[in-house]
């Protein structure tokens, strides 16, 4: 195995995914302020909240058919 | 932080007198599941979480009789021991999947019932438990009351789920847990969590003893006794003491992994009623990727595919590195 190679890949992947959650934090705490209503800000929080969640499920179902289309790479066993 | 240090050598010590024995009274009571990484599927003893759980009670008998000789009963000692008793919930619905076999959605929607203890004591003293706080990078402490509650069921259950979901090869959850408590320990001492710090400890206390016994050959499995209980616990602590950002962050493969399995499924399936397998292995144990269509997409998988075939020892070993990154990033979140 590519150890150097495998980790670096999902280390990207965590980082990703790390500053997106990050990312939607902020840009919730910028939009949610401008509700006045504590119902309706819920409301679009929680909207938002699954919107983001489908978005991120769309992106993994999308990879997911990908590497099953891709030919088999070179194994690197020993 | 004495205490602490004492309670965490006494679990060490627990857990290395009790692991061999209990692990043979495992064998002896015919509680074994076939190692399906390995040529010739060995039966190995199974529901090491009993050696885990029974290490953390010791460490924490040890540091509650301490704390309470010096000081009382303080806040500190509640909510670790809340902290404990939700982690105990999760322990119990572990133990019965791994004695009775429950399905996926069963054992998930039992693992929410771990979130009552604290929801008890948020209600009866919310001096000691702030609910809609959480602290975030960058950001500082947000006020999000109604989402917090909307998202409170998951908060244990979540952590619990999906480390017990990255628990298929040997070695890995007590690896990555060992660093994941580690670092906790240490963000908990930098920013005055005490309850955090005290459990964190006991928790690198067990697994410093255990992880022999589970690594590469393994001896005993964890279990979803085990991998529950050091998952959930990590969760109750995160709603406790407000290291929300940080227990996820620390948290992030397993719920890359565990998101991934629930959109290929689209919901929650039982591992052994899993058709598809996203990994194989061959007759000299080398690990490879699925290529099936219809194969799920996990965490393993995915490794396999960017760095090639390669053994269980070496995928413990990346997960072990990719646990690090993830530490490195909780302390960031925190020194920002």
């Amino acid at each position: 195995m590519k150890l150097l190679r495998a980790w670096a890949g999902l280390t990207a992947l965590v980082i990703a995914a790390w500053l997106s959650v990050l990312l939607f934090i902020i840009m919730l705490n910028l939009l949610l302020p401008m509700v006045s209503n504590n119902v309706l800000r819920a409301v679009l929080g929680l909207i938002l909240l699954t919107a983001w969640v489908a978005g991120m499920a769309v992106l993994v179902e999308v990879l997911r058919r990908r590497i099953a289309q891709k030919p088999a790479p070179e194994s690197s066993a020993r | 932080m004495y205490a602490a240090l004492l309670a965490a050598a006494t679990s060490f010590i627990v857990t290395k007198l009790s692991a061999p024995v209990l692990i043979n009274l495992l064998r002896s009571k015919g509680v074994v599941r076939p190692d399906a990484h390995k040529p010739g599927n060995p039966q190995v003893a199974h529901a090491g979480g009993v050696v885990i759980f029974l290490g953390t009670t010791a460490g924490f008998a040890t540091w509650f009789a301490l704390t309470f000789a010096l000081t009382g009963v303080d806040d500190t000692v509640v909510r670790a021991s809340v902290a404990l008793l939700a982690g105990a919930v999760c322990f119990l619905v572990g133990l019965v999947d791994d004695l009775r076999v429950l399905g996926g959605l069963t054992k998930t929607v039992a693992t929410v019932l771990s979130i009552f203890p604290i929801t008890a004591v948020a209600l009866l003293r919310p001096d000691l438990i702030e609910w809609g706080r959480p602290s975030l990078p960058f950001i500082g402490t947000l006020r999000i009351t109604i989402i917090y509650w909307a998202l409170l069921p998951l908060a244990v259950a979540g952590p619990a789920n999906v480390v017990n979901m990255l628990d298929v090869l040997n070695g890995v959850i007590p690896g990555m847990m060992l660093t994941a408590y580690s670092m906790l320990a240490l963000i908990a001492a930098l920013t005055g969590g005490h309850a955090t710090l005290a459990l964190s400890l006991i928790v690198v206390g067990v697994l410093l003893a255990y992880y022999p016994y589970n690594a590469y050959p393994a001896r005993v499995f964890n279990g979803d006794s085990g991998s529950l209980f050091l998952g959930g616990l990590l969760g109750a602590l995160a709603v406790i003491e407000h290291y929300e950002f940080v227990v996820f962050t620390l948290l992030l493969p397993h719920l890359l992994n565990g998101f991934m399995i629930l959109v290929s499924f689209r919901g929650f399936k039982e591992h052994r009623k899993v058709p598809k397998r996203p990994t194989y292995v061959d007759d000299q144990g080398m690990l490879h990727p699925s290529r099936d269509v219809d194969a799920p997409l996990t965490l393993t998988r995915l490794a396999l595919l960017l760095g090639g075939s390669a053994t269980e020892r070496e995928v413990a070993r990346l997960y072990f590195l990719l646990e690090l990154s993830a530490c490195a990033l909780a302390l960031l979140s925190v020194l920002h």
